[in-house]
């Protein structure tokens, strides 16, 4: 074999220096034990740093991130002073609702923006049903809801009874043990609730070729790896899915314990067990309903009985007997299809009362079985309670016992993340050895026993984090700063980036007056270029926009397509959700200026929040004001006042001849601000 | 206090390293910064047709008689001992599959190419067909992510965003790296496809639809007419520079950018799409035909892409993943893609424009010599271990045929070729040494061809 090269003699980047670099790594990994692992040792409380004597910080997040910049003295990075108010109000109305401030929750703080002040208004907007919604956000993402199935045919399902679960659960406070509990193995609770069944939609979010499929079986098993990833991914932060073919490469987790976890996930009842293609579901109706549909149940056992006893004995003359029966068969079974479509269902979790055997798949190929497996957890966690089968419940409790190094780490992270647009480990979904460390180990392992120890309690995290005067600092970028610190790792000042595609939505809406604040219920159909999103099951109809009121509810209730997702919502970077997808990017494209500038749906925004403030206030100058209020919740400067004044007259002379016109284009400025889209 | 904006760019430029939204804030002054140092450059822009699902090279590019000779015979153990088949079963010893179509040599060169391109055979003379790239990545993301970023974990920046970055762009009307998709959906294809990574968010490419309005939203509002537009623009702008005085965030830096592409697009793009002018020879040539959409059209408008200044444009075509029924989707697969490519170089050269753009044609990976099932539905699995590319235009030397696979085309033997040296010759030909075309990101440096890649001599021209 000849090899002609050409080297040019200025290498930046050593190839000798890196491999060594790799080897040195995996020596690491060979040799170490991987309990040592930062991540797979539990956590324990780690002492608060020393308060500093000049520093008002009373919160030990601020102590500990103060404790990191000293540490990095050298740096020379000194804290942010506190954001102004104005600009912390909207950032904390964004993170903790997801809308901006009302007018008047915004004037009635900004009147004493003082310590109190602002506690109050955190207490009062945790406890807002708004947070649940915003909050369940991050959640549906991990959790990969849809409402179509996706693949190929991507068919629409009813799955939106778990998003109210979920969007409750957060309202409600619910620990994040049972949270977890609940979504994992709610249906194998004794006694399990209607609630904690519907809970189980979680793992039932996966993808699932409907219809005619000749690969059933495949497709079950990719169901199961999308579940073992998913929880792989959400609660330990780990990458299972390298281990389905071959031994992890850098993670201590081997092909026979992940098919041991995989057996755990495996019982699902599916295809010849009853449930078809769909898997299990429940049904929910009314209590009428249910009454009504038991009554026509047993009346057509009967009528079916009686007429095949008939038929059986061939008796002559019964003939009109039959014709009868066969009459009230019809009627019964036409009541109860219309019974059917005032039923809601919920795809659910269950569990085969004899397990299926797991085999270890070779390579991944489940056609190619090897070893016989059972349900256990890794070794390299703590060990699974003795004595006991590992399933899904033990399992589900199992991740959430406190004693695991790894969940509330995990789950802290990605609150954090929520705030400060990264994690304290950036590697959201890998705390494994090819993750990144955490920025602020101390700090990270004291909030994750914090959140143990509290009862796993949710909400209390994020008041810690939003009460924080590292999260109240100013997000301005300062050169020193921008020399040594430009992603903002070391936390010297607030968090600044672009809202969601969701929260901008939601603010345009909100702003110009169209938000439907109804929570909960099932998907709607906001307005879409035609022919864009039309769903790919023929059976299923088309997309028709839905009217009045639920055009305009947050944007989280949109019907989510997994193959070809609301536009409006796509190209602001919300995930298709084919997969479990715990940090989003954050793009920044021409196709977003265009969305914003072009989209029916929010010019009509624009249009509607310029009949708002034509209608409240009277004269350019205060109109302006009001608009710039409501937007952009602060007054307009004397420079902006000229500009936007010479822009409506340059309109006017341009021959846009209407107020409402000029004032839709002032919207649409307004609606297209840096300012307006960004979380500052 | 405050840095002016140009100040600041100023500064951020000679900092350099400082990384984040650095390339985004000089290109707002200086659009055609260069970050990697310079070669003699002879292309200028980029082609990429992506054949994705894998296109079998048993069956295109790479002839072997002994494969047709011992069809139907089991494989020798000893070439798949340490192979991973994606979906053939590995506990039987699957079966050898010659290639049904019929190979000819071509051209001065006489290079072997199957009757499955009549069109492509004729140019001939124009391609350096590489027969022994190799990978060891056996599924399709990952090993799209290894032959578009250069690693087959997803969310490292892609050749266009690389290129994007380090060249900038010609056009201010329409971004620098532009993507078009044809073909059948066998398996989707993935935003991931064409991401910055970590490179400035300004960097990613933009998709553009084949039918209707190139990008979703490009026309103004019914009754918003152009100069009201461009004062919108320009006042949003004056409002964003004050926001950045304030918060110096090189993001609202890209956005100003941003919006400014986008309001060129308008005009911009709707032009570019509109095909009226083009000749009917020229149509014929592609084998276009307006109001549809397909590789060839798809083909037609990368040329005008490049006309205009695009860097990169990149063309997916769908449906080459052929497990099964091999021969009547491949005959499909090819004839969908062998005119538009053809005319694609017969057009650029006589237009002058081949000299600068280096055409690339290729898949993820192969498809096995081995069948994967049997009967008249046979197919072939995925087959990282040696599969075939061309390139084509400037900087590569055309009538080459380079390297070879073993006797049934299954492991790349001779002039073995990774993937980074395919990215470091690629890059070579646009003038940038790949080893400091980089960015620094989380505390190291990163390049396209990671921590290696050689250039060909053999393929420059």
């Amino acid at each position: 074999m000849k090899r002609r090269i050409t080297r040019e003699e200025n290498v930046i980047l050593s190839s000798k220096l890196f491999f060594g670099w790799i080897l040195a790594a995996c020596l690491f990994f060979w040799t170490a034990d991987a309990s040592d692992y930062w991540s797979f040792s539990p956590p324990s409380r780690p002492e608060l740093p020393e308060r500093l004597h000049n520093a008002v910080e009373q919160n030990p997040i601020d102590r500990f991130v103060r404790a990191k910049l000293e540490e990095l003295g050298g740096l020379g990075l000194v804290p942010s002073p506190k954001a102004e108010p104005k600009v912390l109000l909207r950032r904390l109305s964004f993170d903790l609702l997801g809308l901006p401030p009302s007018l008047d929750e915004g004037a009635r703080y900004l009147e004493a923006p003082n310590e109190i002040a602002y506690a109050e208004l955190v207490d009062r907007w945790l406890a807002s049903p708004r947070f649940g919604e915003q909050v369940a956000l991050d959640w549906l993402d991990a959790a990969r809801y849809a409402d179509t199935a996706g693949h190929a045919a991507d068919a629409p399902r009813t799955m939106w009874l778990y998003r109210n679960w979920v969007i409750d659960a957060f309202n409600r406070n619910m620990p994040f043990d049972q949270f977890t509990v609940d979504q994992l193995a709610g249906d194998m609770i004794p006694g399990a609730t209607q609630e904690q069944r519907i809970a189980t939609g979680f793992h039932r979010n996966s993808m699932q070729a409907l219809g005619n499929n000749p690969r059933k079986e495949e497709y079950r098993i990719k169901g199961i790896v999308d579940r073992l990833e998913t929880t792989g991914r959400v609660w330990l932060g780990l990458t299972l899915a390298c281990a389905e073919c071959h031994d992890h490469k850098f993670d201590p987790i081997s092909t026979e314990e992940y098919y041991q976890l995989f057996a755990i996930f495996n019982n699902v009842p599916h295809l010849g067990e009853k449930f078809g293609v769909h898997g299990p579901r429940l049904e929910i109706r009314s209590s009428d309903d249910q009454a009504s549909w038991d009554r026509l149940e047993r009346l057509l056992k009967r009528t079916g009985l009686d007429l095949s006893s008939i038929e059986d004995e061939r008796v002559g003359e019964t003939e009109a007997t039959v014709e009868e029966l066969k009459k009230t068969i019809k009627v019964a079974k036409k009541a109860r299809e219309k019974i059917m479509s005032r039923t809601v269902t919920a795809q659910v979790m269950a569990e085969l009362p004899e397990p299926r055997k797991t085999f270890i798949h070779i390579r991944g190929n489940f056609e190619n079985p090897g070893k016989r497996v059972f349900p256990a957890t890794p070794s390299f966690l703590p060990p699974h309670p003795e004595g006991q089968t590992a399933n899904r419940l033990s399992f589900a409790r199992w991740l959430v016992d406190g004693r695991n190094p790894l969940t509330a780490r995990v789950m802290v992270n990605r609150i954090w993340a929520h705030y400060f647009g990264q994690g304290l480990v950036t590697t959201l979904d890998d705390f494994g050895s090819q993750g990144e460390k955490p920025s602020h180990p101390a700090l990270l392992d004291w909030l994750a026993v914090e959140f143990v120890e509290s009862g796993w309690d949710m909400k209390a995290i994020h008041r810690l984090i939003v009460t924080s005067a590292t999260y109240q600092q100013s997000s301005r970028r300062r050169p020193e700063l921008e020399a040594m610190d430009p992603e903002n790792h070391w936390l010297a000042r607030g968090p600044r980036f672009r809202l969601s595609g969701e929260e901008i939505r939601d603010n345009a809406l909100s702003v110009s007056g169209l938000l439907t604040e109804r929570i909960g219920g099932p998907s709607v159909f906001p307005l879409q270029p035609k022919g864009v999103g039309e769903f790919r099951d023929a059976t299923a109809g088309t997309w028709e926009t839905s009217e009045g009121a639920d055009r305009y509810r947050r944007s989280l209730y949109t019907f989510w397509q997994r193959m070809s997702p609301y536009p409006g919502l796509a190209i602001l970077d919300a995930p298709s959700r084919e997969r479990s997808c715990v940090r989003r990017d954050t793009t920044n494209t021409p196709l977003q200026a265009l969305l914003l500038m072009n989209d029916p749906a929010f010019v009509s925004m624009a249009d509607a929040l310029a009949q708002r403030v034509m209608a409240v206030e009277d004269g350019f100058a205060a109109r302006l004001n009001w608009a710039f209020r409501l937007v952009l919740g602060r007054a307009p400067k004397s420079e902006e006042r000229v500009r936007f004044a010479r822009f409506n007259q340059d309109l006017m002379s341009g021959g846009v001849d209407t107020e409402r016109k000029r004032w839709r284009s002032i919207a649409q400025v307004l609606l297209n601000l840096d300012e307006t889209i960004t979380k500052e | 206090m405050f840095p002016s904006l140009e100040q600041s760019l100023s500064r951020r430029h000679f900092i350099g390293a400082t990384g984040l939204g650095m390339a985004a804030l000089a290109s707002l002054l200086q659009p055609k910064v260069l970050a990697g140092s310079r070669l003699a450059p002879r292309a200028k822009h980029v082609i990429y047709l992506f054949m994705s699902g894998g296109p079998s090279h048993v069956d295109t590019f790479d002839p072997k008689p002994e494969l047709v000779r011992r069809d139907g015979q089991r494989i020798p153990t000893e070439w798949i001992d340490d192979v991973h088949f994606a979906m053939i079963n590995n506990d039987q010893v699957p079966l050898l599959k010659g290639s049904p179509f019929r190979f000819k040599q071509f051209g001065q060169c006489g290079a072997s190419i199957s009757e499955l391109f009549p069109h492509l055979s004729k140019v001939a003379d124009e391609l350096a067909i590489v027969r022994s790239l190799h990978s060891e990545v056996f599924n399709h993301d990952p090993a799209v992510s290894l032959l578009n970023t250069g690693d087959s974990r997803v969310g490292r920046p892609t050749m266009g965003a690389w290129l994007s970055y380090g060249l900038g762009n010609e056009t201010e009307n329409l971004p620098a790296y532009v993507v078009m998709t044809s073909g059948v959906k066998r398996q989707p294809l993935l935003n991931s496809y064409w991401t910055n990574g970590f490179l400035p968010s300004k960097h990613q490419g933009v998709r553009f639809r084949s039918e209707g309005d190139p990008v979703l939203f490009l026309s103004r509002p019914e009754g918003v007419g152009l100069s009201e537009r461009r004062q919108q623009v320009d006042l949003i702008r004056w409002m964003n520079e004050q926001r950045f005085a304030l918060f110096q965030d090189p993001e609202t830096v890209a956005r100003i950018a941003q919006y400014e592409t986008a309001f060129r697009m308008q005009s911009a793009a709707p032009e570019l799409m509109d095909l009226s002018n083009e000749t009917s020879a020229t149509m014929d040539l592609y084998g276009a035909v307006r109001g549809t959409a397909s590789f060839a059209n798809n083909c037609l408008l990368a040329r005008r892409m490049v006309e205009r200044g695009v860097r990169f444009v990149q063309l997916y075509d769908m449906g080459w993943d052929s497990h099964g029924k091999m021969v009547q989707e491949h005959t499909q697969q090819c004839k969908g893609v062998d005119q538009g490519a053809a005319g694609l170089i017969r057009d650029l050269k006589q237009r002058g424009l081949l000299d600068e753009t280096l055409v690339i044609w290729g898949g993820e990976f192969g498809r096995t010599p081995v069948a994967q099932g049997g009967g008249k539905d046979w197919g072939r699995d995925h087959h990282p271990h040696g599969f075939t590319m061309w390139m084509a235009g400037g900087g590569i030397k055309g009538g080459v045929t380079y390297g070879n696979t073993d006797e049934f085309g299954f492991h790349a033997v001779e002039d073995r070729v990774s993937v980074h040296d395919f990215h470091a010759t690629a890059l070579h030909c646009l003038g940038i040494d790949h080893e400091r075309l980089t960015y620094r990101h989380q505390g190291r440096d990163f390049r396209l061809t990671d921590v290696s890649g050689y250039v060909l001599p053999d393929l420059l021209s």
